[in-house]
């Protein structure tokens, strides 16, 4: 939980809601009141500490699916206090204001775990397990009567199992369950770590998009269009920041770029590739979580709301399956492919790029590098390539398909996936 | 700068900072003009120039960012350069020092959208640079007049 600041209105999320957003419950509750301005600099499970040490056996407070307080104690504890000195203890303890506290209007459960108990463990628990990487969060879960500890991925959560035997800590206090890394809320134009596909990225004198994280020959890094690089074409080193240049900005340093030359298939006097895509080493010290793009809040947004999961690769493009992109300059876009594998040659040069596909959804400058991918029934994603291009009109888009992407000739095998994913 | 070539301004930006200061609707000036004319084709060409007394930096909106579209005198478009064009969706810083020009240069072979000869009379022409989407610098229209085919290969 959060520090509940000075002077302003006690907001306590009873935890429901990341129930709900995880998929473990059909309702969720919001309880607030109106915090005067001595409210002490607590945390709330500082507040809830507080009421377990006047009523003996507390367990917990949140509102039910009906809107009701619901108390759980500890069987067996409690029985001097009647429902009214309870909620007395409550409505004191966070001074709040409630009509049913006072009168007693509350709803008792039954506990396994008194909160001093979980407040006890979660204190020694939470500094060790977020030092285990892929831990996203861990909580008192009011409502469960139980730890709650998010992780990213399945070897995470094996590490946290094990921090928790080591520490003593019963299996069944504990639940330990995947959900999405926790990202402030910014735009695609903000610093964002870890790094994740569709965000804003800056090369000397240009801006682009990140198209999204891979593992190419055991080397982590991302993958951006060829043309986002000081050359189109061959390796220059060339440098990336994470939005803007600035001192710790820095994420990495362009590594691959094939050339583009004369071959089979290339139009006369033309050079040509099967892909506009070149791939960046991460710089030490920089994160990033593989097989995440930004989502925004919105088709058209470029505030960011979560985040899409790369579970698989597209391994064929059919004509009009709705793909989407997410990219720095017009967020979030959607539409059908309305063209597949088809020879594009780019304006101003002697370039062709192979066997591309066009869709038809909103584009403009700055959305290079743009990841590209179909959105499943589950929510995830697959991945089908990287924006380069975009007709006049900002209409319709390009991209080179990951297939081409990772053919022997561009830049080969990428691990692309969340972890464990695909 | 006569007063029909002078600039319509949408602006612009300069988001990396050490780049130079921020342009205003009287530091920058677009305008297009004829290169060369013959039977076949008009060579133009768009210029930008900073005529601040400081550096500016603009923001290039695609690769290239340049376009140039030709119309009826009753607004209906007949060409554009850029149509059917795959533009790079790249955004590209460029300073320009005092008096500094940007120029681009597009050939008009005289045809409408379609590639068929347009016929003889009075054109507007307008040069357009592409910015920190959805922003464009678009010139005042430069009117230009096409012979009949016939004049035009008799002059020749």
């Amino acid at each position: 939980m959060t520090r509940t600041p000075r002077r302003y209105v006690l907001v306590v999320s009873v935890l429901l809601g990341l129930v709900l957003a995880s998929g473990f419950g059909a309702w969720s509750a919001t309880l607030t009141s109106q915090g005067a301005a001595h409210l002490p600099e607590e945390t709330l499970d500082d507040q809830l500490a507080r009421i377990a040490e006047q009523v003996p056996g507390f367990g917990g407070l949140f509102l039910d699916e009906d809107g009701r307080i619901a108390v759980s104690l500890v069987q067996g504890e409690v029985t001097t206090l009647s429902k009214r000195e309870i909620g007395t203890a409550i409505a004191r303890a966070l001074a709040w204001d409630e009509p049913r506290l006072r009168t007693g209007a509350i709803r008792l459960l039954p506990a396994r775990y008194s909160f001093l108990q979980l407040k006890e463990w979660h204190d020694r628990l939470s500094p060790q397990v977020f030092e285990i990487e892929g831990v996203t969060l861990t909580d008192i879960d009011e409502a469960r009567n139980q730890l709650r500890i998010g992780v990213e991925d399945e070897e995470a959560g094996q590490r946290v199992l094990a921090a928790l035997a080591a520490a003593g800590i019963p299996r069944e206090a504990v639940v330990v369950e995947r959900v999405e890394p926790i990202l402030p809320m910014t735009t695609l134009r903000d610093k964002v770590r870890p790094l994740i596909g569709g965000l804003q990225i800056n090369f000397p004198g240009y801006l682009c998009t990140y198209g999204f994280n891979a593992v190419r020959s055991g080397i982590a890094g991302f993958v951006t269009a060829s043309h986002c690089t000081d050359v189109q074409g061959g390796v220059e080193n060339t440098p990336y920041w994470q939005p803007l240049e600035a001192t710790d900005t820095f994420i990495g340093t362009e590594i691959a770029d094939p050339l583009y030359t004369r071959r089979l298939n290339c139009p006369r006097g033309r050079v040509c590739r099967y892909s506009d895509s070149a791939f960046v080493q991460l710089a030490l010290g920089v994160s990033a979580s593989l097989g995440y793009l930004a989502r925004t809040e919105s088709l058209g947004s470029l505030v960011i709301a979560g985040s899409f999961r790369i579970t698989a690769e597209a391994t064929r493009r059919i004509t009009g399956e709705t793909l989407n992109k997410v990219g720095r300059t017009t967020g979030w876009s959607q539409g059908p492919i309305t063209q597949t594998c088809v020879n594009v040659g780019v304006t101003g040069t002697r370039i062709v790029l192979l066997c591309q596909d066009f869709v038809q959804a909103t584009v403009a400058a700055g959305d290079s590098g743009s990841p590209v991918f179909r959105i499943g029934t589950n929510g995830d994603v697959t991945l089908y390539g990287l924006l380069w291009g975009g007709n006049s009109s900002g209409t319709s888009f390009v991209y080179s398909p990951i297939g081409n992407i990772q053919r022997s000739d561009e830049l080969g095998s990428l691990r692309t996936c969340a972890t464990g994913s695909c | 700068m006569s007063g029909s070539q002078a600039l319509l301004l949408a602006l612009v930006m300069g988001s990396l900072q050490e780049a130079g200061a921020r342009p205003s609707p009287e530091t920058l000036s677009a305008r297009i003009e004829v290169k060369e004319q013959t039977a076949r084709a008009i060579r133009l060409e768009l210029r930008v120039r900073n005529d601040s007394g400081h550096r500016l930096t603009l923001a290039l909106g695609g690769r290239p960012a340049y376009n140039v579209l030709v119309k009826r005198p009753d607004g209906t478009l007949v060409w554009e350069w850029q149509r059917g064009q795959i533009v790079q969706q790249i955004l590209e810083y460029r300073s320009l020092d005092p008096g500094e020009e940007l120029r681009f240069e597009v050939t008009w072979k005289l045809v409408d959208a379609r590639g068929r000869r347009v016929p003889a009379g009075e054109y507007l022409v307008h040069g357009v640079l592409n910015l920190e989407p959805p922003e464009t610098l678009v010139t005042d229209p430069l009117r230009i007049r096409i012979a009949s085919a016939k004049r035009r290969r008799s002059a020749k």
